[in-house]
Formats: C-alpha cells, sequence, structure tokens
C-alpha cells in the first residue's frame, strides 16, 4: 500500500550526509521536492 | 538511496554541486512508502505534509512537459478544502523487511550475508531494480564505480538475472 497524491507523508527521518538525523517533518510549512536517486 | 551510507553518496553530491540538502535513504524506507521499484523519482509534498505529485521512474527535468507539470504543482497554492486523506498504515511487506535486514549485515560488514539477503528479496520483488542493483553495486563495486558499466548491467538482466 503506497502512498497516493492527498495522503500525508507519515514521519520519516533519514541522516544527512555528514550522519546527522533529519526528519522529513522539519519541512512543513514549507513545499518540498522530493527527488530520489543513487549511486548505482 | 543508498545502503553503502554518506561516503558513497557523497561524491556525486559534489559533483552535482548539490545546493540542496541531501538525505541518505540506506533501508529504502522511501520506496517502501511510495511504491517504487526503480530511481529517479520526484514528489512534491505541500505546506501541510500532504502529496500533491508523484511521478514514479520516469522523470526527467530535460522533458518539457514533465518540467511544465512539475512548476503547475510547484506554483499552485492548495484549496483549503484540499485536506489529507487518511493513510492507512500498514506494515513494511516480506521483502522489504528483508531488504532491511541485509542493510544491518552490510553495516556490521558481513557482506556475504547481507548479499545473500538481498537476493532471497530480489526473488520475493522480482521487478524490483532497486533491490537488484543495491545488491549488484556491493557485489560488483567496479561495474558502478566510478562509472556505470550498462553494457554488464544488460548482459545480466538478458540472462534474467
Amino acid at each position: 500500500m503506497a502512498i497516493e497524491v492527498g495522503q500525508c507523508v507519515p514521519e520519516v527521518v533519514l541522516s544527512d550526509l555528514a550522519g546527522r538525523p533529519v526528519a522529513l517533518d522539519a519541512y512543513r510549512g514549507r513545499k518540498v521536492i522530493l527527488f530520489t536517486w543513487a549511486s548505482w | 538511496m543508498d545502503a553503502q551510507g554518506p561516503e558513497r553518496v557523497k561524491p556525486y553530491a559534489i559533483e552535482a554541486k548539490a545546493s540542496y540538502p541531501v538525505l541518505v535513504d540506506q533501508d529504502n524506507v522511501l520506496g517502501a512508502l511510495f511504491g517504487f521499484k526503480a530511481i529517479p523519482n520526484v514528489f512534491v509534498v505541500d505546506e501541510q505534509g500532504v502529496v500533491r505529485y508523484k511521478r514514479l521512474s520516469t522523470f526527467t527535468i530535460k522533458k518539457p512537459e514533465i518540467r511544465d507539470e512539475l512548476l503547475d504543482v510547484l506554483t499552485r497554492s492548495a484549496a483549503p478544502e484540499e485536506g489529507a486523506a487518511p493513510l492507512v498504515a500498514t506494515a513494511p511487506n516480506e521483502a522489504a523487511r528483508i531488504f532491511a535486514a541485509g542493510v544491518r549485515q552490510y553495516q556490521a560488514g558481513r557482506v556475504a550475508e547481507a548479499i545473500a539477503l538481498w537476493h532471497q528479496a530480489r526473488q520475493l520483488d522480482p521487478d524490483n531494480f532497486i533491490v537488484r542493483k543495491q545488491m549488484w553495486a556491493v557485489g560488483n563495486p567496479d561495474k558502478f564505480y566510478p562509472r556505470i558499466d550498462f553494457d554488464w548491467q544488460k548482459e545480466r538482466l538478458d540472462r534474467g538475472e
């Protein structure tokens, strides 16, 4: 069951490049473009 | 997305001169949440945390119609009645759970065990290219770093691997 347009993103915490945790919630109040990529 | 962590990702962020925050999703949490099985993907999340746009696997800023689509979503302000639809929480599927278990093994330095688990995840979710390519990149770094050998990948895909 994947998130669809119109649904709220649940709490997600990922690390930044320095290893510090960043919650997606921290961007609440701003529009966010989430672009997912990989090195491979 | 990279099980190999920030050290693997950093050179690419530097090369791209990324002026935006770069986060590393080692467990493929976003793939499981948003249901994507390949990269790249783009989502727009509005001020209230609601997903307003999603394009899976086929995003490219180079196509004018896709760029316009994205700009349109970014400039549109949400109507007040456009609240968030409730999200039904679901447990991660078996393949996602096994993939994440493989990441734990990889992080503990047990590469062979990690690859064995990723192989299991790939069998449960055969069209998942995130699982497959992560497994290939860790097992065959010379085919991915510093440059991806696409012919090598095509040969493996042709053999049904």
